[in-house]
């Protein structure tokens, strides 16, 4: 699954996504949400970039970003070339499923519960290619089979609630790469399944990123399922990457005094405990309503200083970034 | 779901003895004595009195009365009208197409009107629409409907002569002129309807729209018609079509005032005749069998589901 | 805490069975039961953390309220301090109940929206000065005095789950039973929890039976393991012993499909085929027989008996003496 080594970092030329600056804000009643607060980053063709980041930092708002389903108020995305941030409600509509399409967290709840898994697939094929009724269905078989669905006839006239969650994650898969995306967007895909089904979802979303060459973008809390599946990882926090790095260099050295502190508080199950208390972070992130000024760890943060009232300077280099003082 | 049915069934008999205790006790318990009105105003022969009553079985304890009665009704016999001698239930089935044509018509109204109208407050939450659909539904609600089958007859049938104001004639025999009698009656009751089901609708509609499966359907590239008119009705329909099934067997029953108001001769009017006449036998018969129409109509709902949410099993 | 196994038992569970009934037929009598917890019996001694461990249908959750007796058991007994639990009558029952207290996975749903917190926590408590008291625990959990009037939807999920410690700890229980209590949070603030809990247990000398699906967290918390699946105990050990030689199959394949969050030391995973099977059609013999690698045909004809599988460990598998043991992680094993 490690195969951080064999994929260049990206240039900006081959890129199959560029993010620019995103800016997203949701407008309540009395406040306005500042879910993310200018993020950018680039995706290589047949990689897998995870964001990672804990509740509340805007990951699955910048996954819900690359689909056109958020309130982008900033900012640019650029999908093969195409601005998706320039388009009108039905253009997106039909880039969307074809060139960019989403796996969600909860299978139970993601998929149509009135529909049969048949009905949903052939849906998200007829949108997008001029397939007939038949040949959508013949489709729609092929695809389950690639995810590991046997009988999929019989498959196509269930409906989701006769299927197990890794199976209707499977489902959504397959309805997912079913128009063959350039990228998908997987946001915390294994999070509601049991750790045995995890695994198999993990390894099937990876064998699929090889097959259909299709980039993918993971959102994932879960710092175990990045550390075996990702690339490249960008650290969230306060809707802002604070941190950029392929796999093994952010786990070698993490930089940012978050990524330090977040990889340190994760317990590890292959390593006999050491009888001390577990490292921590006191504290807990800003609320996203009212961010402070500079930057928005610094309360939390051992190595603060005055500086750091101000906007942090973000430092490039050796296929890395880092937002943070201490690097000037 | 043969099972299913039979467990019903099952379950329906307690209901339906209790029920049939009920109404007779009720109709028993109120003020008024059919003799009398058998006898008209002003006769106090106690020998035709005696014998009146030993006919019609009044002289025997309550009792012995329900029995018979319950004996009676399982074995199809209604009994007779106190009054005017016919079978009861040739009387029900007299007057029971009349009810159907009208429970008809007004579930199409209310269906016509709600459903848009819920899906459009819906859609445009919070907006001037929203508001206006949502005032008006309210208005629906809290105005009797008898009101407003007035107000439909002084405009349509005194100030523009457009519309009989009352009375009723078979579809299948003059379909015209039948839906001309149908065209008030039915707005009567199928806006009445409509109210309650329009914030029905438009409940149902947002809690849909909030699902998870939505934004799938949206992150599929399914247009936007798609998404609330397939993926989003389809889940709200379920308990509207419900809620539907069960005011029809609602109006099945007969509309007591609009069918008085239009002088439809339907179900509800034979329920006032009955009442006004005093006629034991019949408002026995009569509640009976609304009751019966209720409780068949709800397990015809509650089968319906089977076939709406595949969710459901039945057994 | 090897000493404390001297002592008498502090919880004993025999032969606990918990079914429901999930249908009926035409005249109303249960045609179908989940068969939520099955056979399930473990031991708890003072002072000690039982880690309970599976995935989701396993019965892991079902057995804490069965404990509590929150359920009439379909079989079994739970045995408390000394007393049955299940013969106990209700003023008895909630004088046990105030020496077992649980801490559940959510925090928003387990305070009351509309009580100030410490409230909630004076509850609890007997006796003169109840807010003293209750300041004084919330301040133990890490929390302040002054927050004894705030309303729950004035913290974040962290302080709320401190909260629900502090209520816990309020009737001064002899076991704390912690469901997922740590699942729902962030992992630097779950970090935070589980030193407190260490804390609390090492001060308070409890008891804890600790539910989780995260084997990360077990191994780092408890003293013995129970692994479940679909009802049954499989495995049950010290949790250095399972973790670095796990018995059962399952057990193997559990523990080997974590991620591990290391790039430089991968773990190896076995992967299993299939879901958990449902527990309303658990498959005959041995429920685990459908996924195994190591499944054959005797598995399939009777449930198999917790074996003796080395020192003070045991597990229930038919083909024990053939499945491949050994440490599941090499390189990164007792290193840090």
């Amino acid at each position: 699954m490690n195969t951080a080594a064999e994929i260049e970092l990206p240039e900006n030329d081959t890129a199959v996504l560029t993010v620019r600056d995103l800016v997203v804000r949701y407008d309540m009643d009395e406040a306005s949400i500042h879910a993310v607060n200018g993020v950018t980053f680039d995706l290589a063709p047949r990689e897998t970039y995870a964001i990672v980041g804990e509740s509340g930092c805007g990951k699955s708002t910048v996954a819900l970003s690359l689909l056109g389903l958020t309130p982008i108020v900033g900012g640019e995305i650029v999908l093969d070339s195409a601005r998706l941030t320039e388009m009108g409600r039905a253009e997106m509509a039909r880039v969307r499923g074809h060139k960019i399409a989403m796996i969600f967290q909860e299978p139970m709840t993601s998929l149509n519960p009135v529909l049969t898994v048949g009905y949903q697939l052939i849906e998200a094929i007829r949108l997008h290619t001029s397939m007939g009724k038949r040949a959508a269905r013949e489709h729609a078989a092929k695809m389950l089979g690639r995810v590991g669905m046997s009988d999929a006839e019989r498959r196509l006239r269930q409906y989701p609630h006769e299927l197990s969650g890794g199976m209707r994650q499977r489902v959504m898969i397959a309805m997912a790469l079913s128009c063959n995306p350039a990228v998908l967007v997987a946001d915390e895909p294994t999070t509601a399944l049991d750790v045995t089904v995890q695994a198999q979802i993990l390894a099937l979303i990876d064998q699929l990123r090889e097959e259909f060459g299709t980039a993918v973008v993971l959102i994932t809390h879960d710092i175990g399922v990045v550390a075996e599946t990702a690339n490249r990882i960008a650290v969230m926090y306060a809707g802002r990457i604070v941190e950029e790095a392929p796999t093994a260099a952010l786990f070698a050295d993490p930089r940012h005094p978050y990524t330090r502190g977040l990889l340190a508080s994760v317990p590890r199950v292959d390593r006999v405990p050491d009888g001390q208390p577990m490292p921590t972070m006191e504290g807990s992130a800003p609320s996203m309503r009212q961010l402070p000024e500079g930057c928005p760890f610094r309360a939390r943060c051992s190595h603060s200083t005055e500086k750091c009232e101000t906007d942090p300077p973000v430092r490039v280099g050796e296929g890395r970034m880092v937002r943070c003082w201490l690097y000037e | 779901m043969l099972k299913f049915i039979l467990r019903r069934l099952l379950q329906l008999v307690p209901v339906l003895l209790i029920l049939s205790v009920l109404v007779f006790s009720l109709v028993h318990l109120v003020p008024g004595d059919p003799v009398d009105v058998l006898m008209g105003e002003g006769h106090t022969d106690p020998v035709v009195e005696a014998v009146l009553r030993a006919k019609y079985g009044l002289d025997q304890p309550i009792v012995v009365q329900y029995f018979t009665w319950l004996g009676n009704i399982l074995t199809g016999d209604f009994g007779s009208s106190l009054y005017t001698k016919e079978p009861i239930l040739d009387m029900i089935a007299d007057r029971f197409p009349a009810t159907l044509l009208l429970a008809f018509a007004s579930a199409i109204v209310a269906i016509v009107i709600s459903i848009p109208a819920g899906i459009v407050a819906a859609l445009y939450r919070g907006s001037l629409l929203d508001f206006g659909a949502m005032g008006i539904a309210l208005f629906g609600i809290s105005v009797p409907n008898f009101w407003f089958g007035i107000l439909l007859i002084l405009f349509f049938s005194q100030m523009l002569g457009l519309l009989p104001s009352m009375g009723y004639v078979p579809f299948f025999e003059d379909p015209w002129t039948a839906t001309k009698h149908l065209i008030m009656p039915a707005l009567t009751l199928g806006t009445a309807m409509a109210a309650n089901l329009t914030r029905l609708v438009r409940a149902e509609m947002i809690e849909q729209m909030s699902q998870e499966y939505v934004r799938t359907a949206r992150a599929k590239g399914a247009p936007e018609r798609i998404v609330i008119g397939l993926h989003v009705l389809k889940n709200a329909m379920i308990p509207t079509v419900t809620i539907i099934g069960l005011q029809f067997g609602g109006l099945l029953e007969g509309a007591v005032l609009t069918e008085t108001i239009f002088a439809w001769p339907g179900i509800g009017k034979l329920a006032v005749t009955a009442v006004y006449e005093r006629d034991y036998a019949l408002i026995q018969g009569v509640v009976l069998f609304a009751a019966l129409v209720y409780v068949a109509v709800s397990l015809l709902v509650d089968i319906s589901y089977r076939f709406l949410d595949p969710r459901v099993k039945l057994n | 805490m090897n000493e404390s196994n001297l002592n008498a038992p502090l919880l004993e569970v025999e032969g606990l069975v918990q079914r429901f009934a999930v249908a009926s037929d035409v005249l109303g009598r249960p045609s179908q039961w989940l068969h939520a917890v099955e056979d399930v019996s473990l031991t708890l001694y003072p002072g000690e953390s039982l880690g309970i461990v599976g995935e989701s249908g396993c019965g892991k959750s079902t057995l804490a309220r069965a404990i509590l007796h929150l359920y009439e058991p379909s079989a079994g007994r739970v045995t408390f301090m000394g007393r049955d639990v299940g013969s106990a009558r209700s003023a008895d029952l909630r004088a046990l109940r105030r020496d077992m207290q649980i801490v559940l996975q959510d925090p928003f749903g387990a305070l009351n929206p509309r009580r100030i917190v410490g409230a909630s926590i004076a509850d609890g408590l007997k006796g003169p000065d109840r807010r003293k008291r209750a300041e004084a625990l919330l301040e133990r959990v890490g929390l302040k005095a002054a927050d004894y009037s705030r309303y729950p939807h004035e913290f974040s999920g962290g302080q709320r789950q401190r909260i629900c410690i502090a209520r816990a700890l309020a009737p001064e229980p002899k076991l704390l039973i912690a469901d997922e209590a740590v699942s729902a949070l962030d992992v630097s603030v779950q970090a935070q929890i589980l030193n407190l809990l260490s804390e609390l247990r090492a001060d308070f000398g409890l008891s804890f039976l600790f539910i989780s699906h995260n084997l990360a967290v077990v191994r780092s918390f408890c003293d013995r393991l129970t692994v479940m699946y679909l009802g049954r105990v499989v495995e049950t050990g010290p949790t250095e012993a399972v973790f670095s030689d796990p018995a059962h199959p399952y057990t193997r394949a559990l523990i080997s499909a974590v991620p591990i969050p290391d790039p430089a030391h991968p773990g190896q995973h076995t992967l299993l085929e299939g879901d958990v099977p449902s527990p309303l059609t658990p498959p005959s013999g041995c429920a685990f027989r459908t996924r195994c690698p190591h499944a054959a045909p005797i598995c399939a004809q009777s449930v198999p008996a917790m074996t003796p599988a080395g020192d003070r460990r045991s597990a229930a598998c038919a083909r024990l003496d053939d499945v491949m043991r050994g440490p599941i992680w090499d390189s990164a094993e007792g290193t840090k």
